[in-house]
């Protein structure tokens, strides 16, 4: 999966391996904790109270728009505060344990589509949590012109978010009916002119049905990080380098076939998304499995009810191998980009330390966006942001191949990471416009790229 | 209730090639031996002497100076590799005191002086060696030092032989001889066959850079061209500069030291080109007839020049349809 060393070079080559054919589902745990803000943002308002008691599916968050946030078990309100986010920042979330009998709340289904009115859509999907792809025109109405352009290209991601995970490509094999159901809503909701365009796995193509037929197609390679989310974002918008947010700028939306696919199944059943596809990996299981959890989930009940027994110094990680986050408490919940969950054993851990650089330029030549890896970390290094800049560390895309491939083991995603949040810092230290930052003096005044950390609008809920 | 396991936390990606510094290194040294062997083949025990004598100084002063500097000793193979190249630019009868107080200069003014490995602005083996050729020319000459030894060739370096006798002086090495390193030189750093093999391993893995070696060789071959060119009787041509003296050498573990040489593309053909085109002049007109150890110094200076010619990072850019 990760990468074959010929000699001293190393070119990681990624192959999707065939979809394991089943998704094994596993007990609803005892206890949810659901994020309802990202972090700095402003939380959604709690709709319910501690000691409440809750249906599975009921709204415990929502905004003014009526976005909402739905309990993913039925039980009783435990805690509303702040929780840990999948980064480790600090988010606001409501804590639920189950209890009783787990009834969903009534199904409030649609009649047939196409005598359904679009706003009468709209609102449903907004009220059964599954807002963000059809937010963005319904804001083009409340939010005035000129604000958002409006959306003319919607790309749809079936191919994973990185090595090693298998959730997307359920959607196209046995979840492939709530995708089609998804896709006929999209096409309503985006209007004849606008494109949907949906890129599947090289070795997937042939397998998709006629269903299909009406949808364009595009096939992706399985080479990382070629098909990285960003680098295939910028590929369907036919420029170099792109973002979610730029790219929604020029009016071209990416969304996971996971999100499109639950929000048809939603629609369906009339009835709010709970489950979340992850695949699991490490510890006992000799070949990863993916399995269906709910929205919420601590993982140390997903690695209990796989079997796991997690070791002092081991790493568990939400997300894949190459841009997943290290966990440090086993109660973080299962979010909805979370696709996937490994554990390493203490002995399996690659340690990344501050060694010096000897310059050799392996990760430049490996960076799928030309940044001047080795010359920007020792500027990050040494606090000189300004020329990390300069060097490209706000086009990273995180996909982590720097890292891997460094001899001398150097901690270069960190080192990028840190020159963009730094940089953002300063920017949020600037209030008062100053134009430079109150703290280390660097100037402000850049043309800041909106952080490129949000893979997918489905990080606005997460 | 148990307490919860400690988890080891670290920023991504948390997959590793396993690739090591002290593999580079080691493979280094290890592409070095043949020439080394063929070196000790060459000049037999007074050969051998030297190269253990160098990369033994060379060793010991690193432990003194990772003890100074409380830094791990030998993490990596580095400092076996200068030492090796070390050795090998000395000829076999190089003064035993001479190559400790080389074996001292690259270690402690080579490379701790700037920082250690990854800081210093020049191959410490050649800094090391440049400072004994100003200060000891005569030590350092083979010709002079090695004259009653018996060799199955010409006793004047191909190159002193030109600048001494004209370009016709050339003929009397055979490119074949040059090639196998019948030649007066260091020990092993004229072995040209034999290095070009260890070099060309080399870039295969991925253990020097392959722009900057080929682009030195280049240079030379483009600069003692046009030399050629335009007077034949006064210079040899390409394939004599290429073949005598250290430019093999200097050429694939001299210039591709990875840290005093450029990373990208473009920046290692300018590097590559000018040290070697820097390298022909010298030998034509400087006063040292093997002027290649100063021109990968002089282009190492300006090394961060030639660095500001880098590719652009894609720039984030709204799309239009």
């Amino acid at each position: 999966m990760s990468s074959r060393r010929v000699f001293g070079f190393s070119k990681p080559r990624v192959r999707t391996q065939a979809c394991p054919c089943e998704v094994r589902r596993i007990a609803p745990p005892e206890r949810v904790r659901i994020p309802i803000a990202l972090p700095g943002q402003p939380p959604l308002a709690p709709a319910v109270a501690v000691g409440d008691a809750v249906k599975l599916g009921q709204a415990i968050a929502a905004t003014a728009t009526a976005s909402a946030v739905h309990a993913t078990v039925a039980g009783r309100v435990a805690n509303i505060g702040v929780m840990h986010g999948t980064d480790g920042r600090e988010v606001h979330g409501i804590e639920i344990q189950a209890a009783g009998p787990q009834d969903w709340i009534e199904a409030k289904v649609l009649g047939i589509l196409e005598r359904t009115s679009w706003d009468d859509l709209t609102s449903t999907l907004v009220g059964l949590g599954a807002a963000s792809p059809w937010k963005p025109k319904a804001m083009q109405e409340r939010m005035g012109p000129g604000e958002l352009r409006p959306i003319h290209t919607i790309v749809i991601v079936g191919s994973e978010r990185e090595p090693g995970l298998a959730v997307q490509c359920h959607y196209l094999t046995e979840g492939r009916q709530d995708l089609l159901d998804s896709l006929a809503v999209i096409r309503t909701l985006a209007g004849e002119g606008a494109r949907i365009l949906l890129l599947v796995p090289e070795a997937m193509r042939a397998g998709l049905g006629e269903e299909f037929g009406a949808i364009e197609v595009q096939p992706v390679t399985d080479r990382y990080p070629d098909n990285h989310w960003q680098r295939l974002l910028a590929r369907a918008a036919g420029v170099g380098h792109t973002n979610v947010a730029r790219a929604r700028e020029g009016g071209f939306l990416l969304m996971s076939a996971e999100e499109a696919a639950l929000a048809g199944r939603s629609l369906r059943e009339g009835l709010p998304r709970t489950a979340k596809l992850l695949t699991v990996a490490g510890g006992p299981l000799a070949e990863p499995v993916t399995v269906e959890t709910v929205l919420g989930a601590p993982i140390e009940h997903v690695l209990r009810e796989l079997g796991f027994d997690v070791q002092e110094g081991d790493r568990v990680i939400l997300g894949g191998l190459w841009h997943g986050h290290a966990q440090f408490d086993l109660q973080a919940p299962v979010t909805r980009t979370t696709d996937g969950l490994q554990v390493l054993s203490a002995g399996d851990v690659a340690r990344l330390e501050e060694n010096p650089c000897i310059n050799c330029g392996r990760c430049t030549s490996v960076c799928p966006v030309r940044i001047q890896v080795a010359v920007a970390a020792r500027y990050a290094e040494f606090g000189l942001m300004d020329e990390a800049y300069d060097r490209g560390a706000h086009a990273c895309i995180e996909c982590g191949l720097c890292a891997h491939v460094c001899p001398a083991r150097r901690p270069l995603l960190q080192y990028m990471r840190f020159a963009v949040l730094k940089h953002e810092d300063c920017l949020v230290r600037d209030s008062e416009g100053s134009g430079e930052c109150l703290d280390c003096k660097l100037p402000t005044a850049h043309d800041l790229p909106s952080a490129p950390r949000a893979e997918s609008w489905t990080d606005d809920r997460s | 209730m148990r307490r919860p396991p400690l988890l080891s936390v670290a920023a991504p990606p948390h997959t590793h090639d396993g690739s090591r510094v002290s593999e580079v290194y080691a493979w280094q040294s290890l592409l070095l031996l043949p020439a080394a062997a063929g070196g000790v083949w060459v000049w037999g025990l007074g050969g051998l002497r030297t190269l253990l004598l160098s990369v033994g100084a060379a060793v010991l002063c690193e432990w003194l100076a990772a003890r100074a500097r409380k830094r791990d000793f030998l993490a990596d193979f580095s400092i076996v590799v200068q030492g090796l190249m070390l050795g090998m630019l000395f000829h076999a009868g190089t003064p035993w005191w001479l190559v400790l107080v080389g074996a001292a200069l690259t270690v402690f003014l080579g490379k701790h002086f700037f920082g250690g490995l990854g800081s210093y602005p020049f191959p410490p083996a050649l800094l090391g060696y440049a400072v004994l050729l100003l200060s000891w020319p005569g030590q350092l000459d083979p010709a002079r030092r090695l004259a009653n030894v018996d060799v199955p060739f010409a006793p004047i370096p191909p190159l002193e032989a030109w600048r001494a006798f004209g370009a016709q002086a050339a003929d009397g090495y055979p490119l074949g001889g040059l090639l196998l390193g019948q030649q007066m030189g260091g020990v092993g750093s004229s072995m040209v066959l034999l290095l070009a093999l260890g070099g060309l391993a080399l870039m295969a893995g991925r253990y020097i850079p392959w722009r900057t070696p080929l682009a030195f060789l280049g240079g030379m071959a483009l600069t003692a061209g046009i030399f050629h060119l335009a007077a034949p009787a006064s210079y040899p041509g390409p394939l004599f500069h290429l073949l005598s003296g250290i430019a093999v050498f200097a050429a694939f573990f001299l210039a591709a030291d990875f840290t005093c040489s450029p990373v990208n593309p473009w920046a290692q053909v300018v590097f590559g080109l000018g040290a070697g085109g820097l390298a022909v002049v010298i030998r034509t007109f400087g006063e040292w007839p093997d002027g290649t150890v100063f021109a990968v110094l002089l282009v190492g200076l300006a090394q961060p020049l030639i660095d500001k010619i880098h590719p652009r990072p894609l720039a984030l850019e709204v799309p239009t349809r």
